[in-house]
C-alpha cells in the first residue's frame, strides 16, 4: 500500500534523502551504484580503489544531500563526488604526477573475456585505446568526455589549470580519434 | 548496596555499569517500545552540562559493541565547562569516544548514567511503535527508569528521553 | 612542455565559449530510459570567458588540420552545439569529416560507463549494508520537539527527523500518493506554540488531486495528533509533481 520507492525519480529520491529519508537514499544508491562504480574504476584503474572511492563517496553524498539546490541534477552531482573522491585517493596513492607523457599506460583491465563478450567491438577498440594512454591523459578525458565534468572542476581535480587540461583532452583526443578511425 | 539508615557509600562503577544495562533492559521492555539506541555524544554533553560529575557509564559507543573507552571517570573528576558539546545540530554522529567504562569484554550499556553532586541524570533514545502513543510510551518509559533508580544510593534521577524514530509495522 | 599548477589562474584562460558540463543524459526515470538533454545543476562552476571568438590556444602544442582548423577549435564548437553556424569548419570536407569523428568519439564516450557497469558484477550486498549502517549512525534529528513530561527535571522529546518521517509515512499510505518533501514551521521547542505543516506530494496520473490533497491531510494530522503534541495551525498539502504507474517491475 505504501508508495513503492524503487519507482520513484531521482529527483524524489533526493529530496527526500536530504530530509533524512534512509530508505530512499538507498534506493537512489542501488540505482546508480554501477556506474558509480565503473567511474570510479576508470578514474583510479584499479576496482578495488574504486570500491573505496565509491563508499566514500556515499557517505559524503548522503552529508551533502541538503545543500544540493536542484534535486533533479543528484546523478550529476553524485558522479562528480565520486570523482572528488577517486582524486583524493589517487593522490594519496601518488598514481599520478604533474602532466608527463612518458608516464605508462595504467593496468586497466580490457582483456576480461566477460567484457569482451558483452559489448560491441567498437568499444572494446576504444577501451583499447583508452589503456594505451598516458594516466593523466585518460583520466582527463574520463572527467571531460564520461563524467561531464567542466574544465575548472577537471583542473581542480588534477591539481593543473584549466589550460594543461585543454591541452591534454586535445592529446588525448587526437589520439583517440585517430586509432578509433583507423579502427574503423 | 547496603540499606542502612545511615549514610551510604556512593554506588560502585560496576554496579553503576550493572544498572545502565538494566535500565536499558526495563526501556526496551515497554510495551510500544521497538528500540533503544545509544544517544551520540551522550558523554561530552554530560560533561560540559553537569557539575561535579563524578561517574559516567553508558549512553555511547557502537551500538552493541564492545568497545572500550578512554578513561572511565570513577572518583573524583571536576566536570571540564570547556568540553563544548560534540553534537552537530543537523546530523548527529555517534561517538565511539564519548563510550565509558564497561566491565572489560561487556557490551556497552546505551542507557547512560551520570551522577553528579546534585542529580543524576539518565539518557537514552527509543524508537516506538506507530500503533501506541508516542507521547504516552515516552513517559511510560521514563517513569519504569525512575521507578527502578529510587533507592538506589544517587542522586536525585532525572530522564533526558527522546524518541528518535517511528516505526511503521511494516 | 608541462604545465605546472599554479593556483587558479582565469586572467589567463583563453577567450573560448563558456565552459560548461558537457551535459550526458538526465536522470533515470522509472523504466530505465535516460532521457538525452536532461537537467545540468546550474550551481556547477562556470569559466568567465567571453562567448564566441574561438581562437586557437597559442598554448597549443597539437598541430592543425591542413586547412588550418584546429582540432581545439572544432571541440570547442562541437561543445557549443555547433552554433553559431560556422562556414570555414562547415563548408570543409575535411573539418566536417574530422567533427564527425569527434562526434563518434564522444557518443562512445557517453556510452562507455553504462558499458563498464553491464559487464561488471553486482555490488557485494554486504558493502551496501555497511554503507548504510555508516549513514544511519549520522541521522538528521533536526530540532527536538518537546513532550509533556512526567517531572519537572526530566524532559521527554521527538525529534524533528522523526516527525518527518512520520509526515512521509502517512502521506506515502495514501493511495496514489508519494511525498517529496515535508516541512515543519514554527517554533517547535515551546509547547503549545502554533506550527504550520506542509507537505508536498507526487500524485497518480488520473487520480482527483484535490481529494488526493484531502486523503493526506487528513492522514498526516491523525498520525501527528497521535504521535506528537505540537498544535497544528494547519496542514497544508501541495501537489507539485504527477507520477505515472510502471507495470510491476522496478525502475
Amino acid at each position: 500500500m505504501a508508495a513503492d520507492l524503487t519507482e520513484a525519480t531521482d529527483a524524489v529520491l533526493a529530496s527526500r534523502a536530504a530530509e533524512g529519508d534512509e530508505r530512499a537514499f538507498e534506493v537512489l544508491l542501488r540505482r546508480h551504484l554501477g556506474l558509480m562504480t565503473a567511474y570510479a574504476t576508470r578514474l583510479t584503474g584499479s576496482r578495488a580503489d574504486a570500491t573505496d572511492a565509491v563508499q566514500e563517496a556515499s557517505i559524503t553524498i548522503w552529508r551533502e544531500l541538503p545543500t544540493l539546490q536542484t534535486p533533479a541534477a543528484v546523478k550529476g552531482w553524485m558522479m562528480r563526488i565520486v570523482s572528488r573522491k577517486a582524486f583524493d585517493l589517487i593522490r594519496s596513492r601518488r598514481l599520478t604526477d604533474d602532466v608527463d607523457d612518458l608516464e605508462l599506460p595504467a593496468a586497466t583491465p580490457t582483456t576480461d573475456p566477460e567484457r569482451r563478450a558483452s559489448s560491441n567491438d567498437a568499444m572494446e577498440a576504444l577501451r583499447a585505446a583508452l589503456a594505451r594512454l598516458p594516466a593523466s591523459q585518460r583520466q582527463v578525458w574520463a572527467l571531460r568526455e564520461v563524467g561531464g565534468e567542466s574544465y575548472t572542476e577537471i583542473a581542480e581535480r588534477t591539481g593543473t589549470t584549466v589550460t594543461a587540461v585543454r591541452g591534454q583532452l586535445a592529446r588525448a583526443r587526437e589520439t583517440l580519434t585517430r586509432e578509433m578511425e583507423a579502427w574503423r | 548496596m547496603s540499606d542502612d539508615d545511615g549514610l551510604r557509600a556512593p554506588i560502585s562503577p560496576a554496579d553503576l555499569s550493572l544498572l545502565a544495562t538494566e535500565l536499558g533492559e526495563i526501556a526496551a521492555s515497554v510495551d510500544g517500545v521497538v528500540h533503544v539506541r545509544a544517544r551520540p555524544g551522550f558523554g561530552s554533553v554530560v560533561r560540559s552540562a553537569l557539575q561535579g560529575l563524578s561517574a559516567v557509564v553508558g549512553g555511547g559507543g557502537v551500538v552493541g559493541s564492545t568497545v572500550q573507552s578512554d578513561a572511565s571517570i570513577a572518583g573524583a573528576t571536576s566536570a571540564d565547562p570547556g568540553v563544548p558539546a560534540s553534537d552537530i545540530p543537523d546530523a548527529e554522529r555517534a561517538d565511539p569516544a564519548s563510550a565509558e567504562a564497561a566491565a572489560p569484554g561487556r557490551p556497552v550499556p546505551l542507557v547512560g548514567i551520570a551522577v553528579a553532586d546534585l542529580e543524576t541524570r539518565i539518557t537514552l533514545d527509543i524508537a516506538v511503535d506507530e500503533s501506541g502513543s508516542g507521547p504516552l510510551v515516552a513517559r511510560a518509559v521514563a517513569q519504569a527508569l525512575l521507578d527502578r533508580v529510587s533507592g538506589e544510593p544517587v542522586p536525585p534521577a532525572s530522564v533526558d528521553l527522546r524518541i528518535v524514530s517511528v516505526a511503521t509495522g511494516a | 612542455m608541462s604545465d605546472r599548477p599554479h593556483g587558479t589562474d582565469h586572467a589567463h584562460e583563453d577567450p573560448t565559449p563558456p565552459d560548461v558540463p558537457v551535459d550526458l543524459g538526465g536522470s533515470v526515470e522509472p523504466g530505465g530510459s535516460v532521457a538525452p538533454g536532461g537537467p545540468v545543476d546550474p550551481t556547477a562552476p562556470v569559466d568567465p570567458g567571453a562567448p564566441g571568438g574561438a581562437d586557437p590556444s597559442p598554448d597549443e602544442l597539437v598541430a592543425g588540420a591542413e586547412d588550418g582548423v584546429s582540432p581545439e577549435r572544432l571541440v570547442d564548437y562541437l561543445d557549443a552545439g555547433r552554433q553559431p553556424y560556422d562556414p570555414e569548419i562547415e563548408e570543409s570536407p575535411e573539418a566536417r569529416a574530422q567533427l564527425a569523428a569527434l562526434e563518434r568519439l564522444r557518443a562512445m564516450g557517453a556510452r562507455l560507463l553504462e558499458s563498464d557497469a553491464a559487464a561488471s558484477p553486482a555490488p557485494d550486498p554486504s558493502w551496501i549494508s555497511g554503507v548504510m549502517d555508516r549513514v544511519r549512525l549520522e541521522s538528521r534529528a533536526g530540532r527536538q520537539i518537546p513532550l509533556a513530561s512526567i517531572d519537572e527535571r526530566s524532559t521527554l522529546h521527538i525529534t524533528e527527523g522523526a516527525v518527518r518521517s512520520l509526515i512521509r509515512e502517512a502521506g506515502d499510505g495514501v493511495e496514489g500518493a508519494m511525498v517529496i518533501s515535508c516541512t515543519i514551521h514554527g517554533d517547535v521547542s515551546v509547547p503549545g506554540a502554533l506550527v504550520r505543516v506542509e507537505v508536498v506530494v507526487s500524485g497518480l496520473f488520473g487520480e482527483p488531486l484535490p481529494a488526493l490533497a484531502e486523503a493526506v491531510k487528513s492522514a498526516v494530522s491523525s498520525s501527528l495528533s497521535r504521535q506528537t503534541e505540537l498544535t497544528l495551525e494547519s496542514v497544508d498539502v501541495v501537489v507539485d509533481d504527477v507520477h505515472l504507474q510502471s507495470e510491476g517491475g522496478a525502475a
